[in-house]
């Protein structure tokens, strides 16, 4: 009877001094080590508390392999953002101009801030960036794939020179995803970006990094940063997975504020106590897209039929915090006078004009409603779901309207969801009807109707659309600077578009946040930030005066 | 002889890691979609094919399947699957990095659950055919029956929303970036994703158990004790021993069930284990991560398998005689 008692002894040990060395790779076992405060000698209570919803959102590795807009990390920068109403700011961009074709971009940099290490910030920087990730075939260098060479006649001043012509090029530095600029005398050193870890990630932007723990990352504010200093001790970005999480955060104080929430879930939050839901409109815009090359959509009078057949109202409100969108493809709310007047109201909902549109096309109701095409079969659509669309379940909400209306129509309608986003592509390029849905940002100026064109890389748009005086204008708005030539070519484009009929405009959506009334105020007042995690809002709260 | 079964078994055991490996290998590379495909399109940009090329290249994707394998192989044995897409760091080390915090509730929900499922099972046995026994099953079932997600998030909207004695989730408190990491404060953040698992652990062990019991008290011997005037808790005593010898084999396989379910656990906690990372890295198809994951729950199974099979002998002499 020993044996198996000193077997078991011996088990025991060995898992034992197993359990010791992997717990040891936690810290646990090195427990209560006093660690350095902030210099400023701020306390936790003064810092905002922000939720990701995964380990991945807190700067793993370093910064150049990691994805996202400049504003979102917070302590770097780009060069410029972009607001709503199409207006940019500069970041360590003072100023800057084209040339006559928008081909050469020059841009003057500010001449007093300092990577968080107390290093000048030059133009080098902004050169190094472009070459290094290019050289490294880093995955976001695409945003820079239009670049051909970045040269520096002095310390502050840059100059990108562009492979074609781009009048929108600051867009396309500032935001979707947009891309900072980040220390060459720090990444020079660096032989292998995509497998360094990175242990104090050092920019210029109004926040600096502090210190980490698994699921945590606090940064402080920057003492000396060039622009509008941040008013807050810091921001503790801290790991919450789900949506539903974070609302009892926020509901139980963990947490300052939360943002992207479902349209739901905000409407329950408006009562809360100490809660306040605001909204940032015209985030997101949804529309009904046609593949014009496959059965029934290539038929022009078939689409124009089923754009009478979008109840923008009812899918408004069962979406919540959105609005229809009357226009072709540009978004009211963010395009401002981008949008032509002319072509507004167009698609109206209207069920007996859409009958009588598919009578001109050929169309037939049999004995039983349904409706028989040309080719004298039933007319059933498959609809792939998936993307940007199904994010908050968006497309279900609209294809349960629009079967209604289609079953009106006699057309029948299946629904395949893929959550995969390539295999949902694969399946948008063989369906005659999909929906979509793109941030604002791409729905904001007349370059973005080049989405309707041969893109710059020569592939076939989504919609499978070619039309040859479109194309045409799509190049001249590509190489015209001035604004109002833009505008008018803008406004030539939507026409076609009108006529036309690649795609039907639904609704645009408003994006919902909720921050605790009773610690941090002025979230508000940051009018072109997306959400909370960005550092146009967070440069503008502050703590919530005792008196006040 | 029973070092013939040893090599016998270890051989056994390296043949299943090898064909679990190549398995886990094809239907990663099998499954729709790749990460940086995902990550561009997510922004709604067409990615250029020159990206993608890259990318592939740098991650050794663009080479055949066999030459991929052979890469796979020669740092399966050591977890060096590569550096994860997401994170930019080796795989190997992140998962070194979260397995400390996996097992922090991953063992005592094993031991809690196997003890309360043991405990349970041999008093519902002993109750068979009772109230106490028939609300019991009802109960297992219906713990069984429901997702260790949802008894998760049930979890934190009662005892830490509605009543909240216990934290949201996370294992610590903000205190640590000040202080430090407390062993209190890491213990009280483990209660409830630690009894969540538990939770989900205990039925089946309970089944088993009961079932077990039922079937040895059913014995000759049994009825032989009892004929002799032999007090009933002996009687059980002397059926435990031989009932306990299936829910030690079963208690291997349960540890595969408690690593799918402590995925679940740690994403709805927010938990930084490998559970977490799994969940993000199936999400952004992050395979270094997926393979490193995988490979590590084969090895776990496969050890806990051929521990099992070892100790048993040792446990029943009958098994060792046979053997013999």
């Amino acid at each position: 009877m020993r044996k198996p008692l000193l077997v078991a002894l011996v088990a025991i040990v060995c898992i034992i001094i197993v359990l010791v060395s992997l717990l040891h790779g936690t810290g646990i076992l090195s427990a209560s080590t006093t660690k350095v405060q902030s210099s400023q000698g701020a306390s936790l209570e003064d810092y905002v508390v922000l939720p990701v919803d995964s380990p991945s959102s807190l700067i793993t590795g370093n910064i150049m392999t990691q994805k996202g807009a400049p504003t979102g990390s917070l302590i770097y920068e780009g060069l410029v953002t972009k607001g709503r109403t199409g207006d940019y700011t500069g970041w360590l961009a003072d100023s800057w101009e084209s040339s006559g074709d928008g081909s050469t971009w020059t841009f003057h940099l500010v001449r007093n801030a300092r990577w968080h290490d107390g290093v000048p910030f030059t133009s080098e920087d902004v050169k190094f960036t472009h070459d290094y990730m290019k050289a490294n075939n880093l995955p976001m260098a695409f945003v820079l794939s239009d670049v051909e060479s970045v040269e520096c006649p002095d310390q502050y001043t840059a100059v990108f020179r562009l492979s074609h012509p781009y009048p929108v090029f600051p867009d396309r530095l500032a935001q979707s995803p947009g891309i900072g600029v980040y220390p060459a005398h720090i990444f020079k050193d660096v032989s292998d970006p995509a497998s360094w870890v990175d242990p104090d990630p050092i920019g210029t932007g109004p926040f600096v990094f502090q210190d980490r723990e698994p699921g945590l990352f606090r940064m402080q504010a920057n003492p000396s940063y060039h622009g509008e200093e941040s008013e807050i001790a810091g921001v503790i970005l801290k790991v919450v997975s789900g949506i539903d999480n974070q609302v009892l955060a926020l509901k139980k104080g963990d947490i300052d504020a939360v943002s992207s929430l479902p349209a739901a879930v905000g409407m329950s939050l408006a009562n809360e106590e100490n809660i306040k839901v605001y909204t940032i409109p015209d985030t997101t815009g949804y529309e009904l897209a046609f593949n014009t090359q496959v059965y029934p959509a290539d038929n022009p009078l078939f689409r124009k039929a089923i754009s009478h057949a979008v109840d923008r109202d009812r899918i408004s409100t069962l979406l919540g915090y959105a609005r229809p969108n009357p226009t072709t493809f540009l978004i009211p709310g963010v395009a401002g006078d981008f949008v032509n007047p002319d072509i507004t109201g167009l698609y109206g909902y209207n069920i007996p004009l859409a009958e009588e549109l598919l009578h001109d096309a050929g169309f037939g109701k049999d004995a039983s409603g349904s409706l028989i095409g040309p080719d004298g079969k039933a007319v059933e659509l498959t609809m792939p779901l998936g993307g940007k669309g199904a994010i908050g379940g968006a497309d279900e909400k609209i294809v349960t309207i629009f079967r209604e209306d289609l079953a009106r129509l006699g057309i029948g309608l299946k629904t395949v969801a893929y959550d995969n986003e390539k295999e949902y592509r694969k399946a948008m390029s063989t369906a005659p009807v999909f929906i979509d849905a793109m941030p604002s940002g791409l729905h904001d100026d007349p370059d973005d109707l080049v989405n309707f064109a041969y893109t710059p890389l020569g592939d076939e748009n989504y919609y499978r659309y070619h039309n040859p005086g479109y194309d045409a204008l799509a190049q001249d708005v590509r190489n015209t600077t001035d604004r109002e030539s833009r505008k008018e070519t803008g406004y030539l484009m939507q026409e076609i578009l009108a006529r036309d009929i690649p795609t039907v405009p639904i609704c645009s959506t408003d994006t919902v946040a909720a921050y605790r009334t009773d610690r941090f105020r002025g979230w508000e007042e940051a009018v072109d930030a997306n959400g909370v995690v960005d550092m146009r809002v967070l440069t503008v709260i502050r703590p919530v005066d005792a008196s006040s | 002889m029973y070092w013939n079964y040893l090599v016998k078994r270890l051989a056994i055991s390296i043949i299943t890691f090898f064909i679990a490996a190549c398995i886990i290998f094809l239907l990663l590379r099998t499954m729709p979609g790749d990460f940086v495909s995902n990550l561009v399109l997510s922004f709604g940009n067409t990615l250029p094919q020159e990206t993608v090329e890259a990318f592939y290249r740098a991650n050794g994707l663009d080479r055949p399947l066999h030459a991929q394998l052979v890469t796979f192989f020669s740092g399966a044995f050591t977890f060096n699957t590569g550096t994860s897409f997401l994170y930019g760091v080796p795989a190997g080390g992140l998962i070194a990095d979260r397995i400390g915090w996996t097992l922090l509730l991953l063992i005592p929900a094993a031991v809690f659950s196997l003890f309360i499922g043991v405990l349970l099972g041999v008093w519902s046995s002993w109750k068979q055919g009772s109230g106490t026994d028939s609300s019991l099953l009802a109960f297992m079932m219906a713990v069984r029956a429901i997702p260790s997600y949802w008894w998760g998030t049930m979890a934190i909207l009662f005892f830490a929303f509605l009543i909240p004695f216990f934290p949201l989730g996370g294992y610590t408190s903000l205190t640590v970036l000040d202080s430090g990491l407390s062993i209190q404060d890491v213990l009280w953040h483990a209660a409830l994703p630690v009894v969540v698992l538990t939770l989900v652990g205990i039925p089946g062990t309970y089944y088993l158990m009961r079932n077990s019991m039922i079937h040895t008290l059913q014995e000759d011997y049994i009825l032989f004790a009892r004929a002799r005037g032999l007090p009933e808790t002996r009687v059980v005593r002397h059926a435990f021993r031989c009932a306990l010898l299936p829910v030690i084999t079963m208690s291997a396989l349960q540890i595969a069930g408690l690593i799918m379910g402590s995925v679940f656990v740690e994403t709805v906690f927010s938990w930084p284990g490998v559970g977490l990372l799994t969940t993000e890295a199936l999400q952004n198809r992050d395979l270094p991560v997926l393979e490193a994951i995988f490979l590590l729950d084969t090895v776990a199974i496969i050890v806990a398998n051929l521990v099992v099979d070892l100790s048993y002998p040792l446990l029943d002499p009958r098994v060792k005689r046979y053997g013999e």
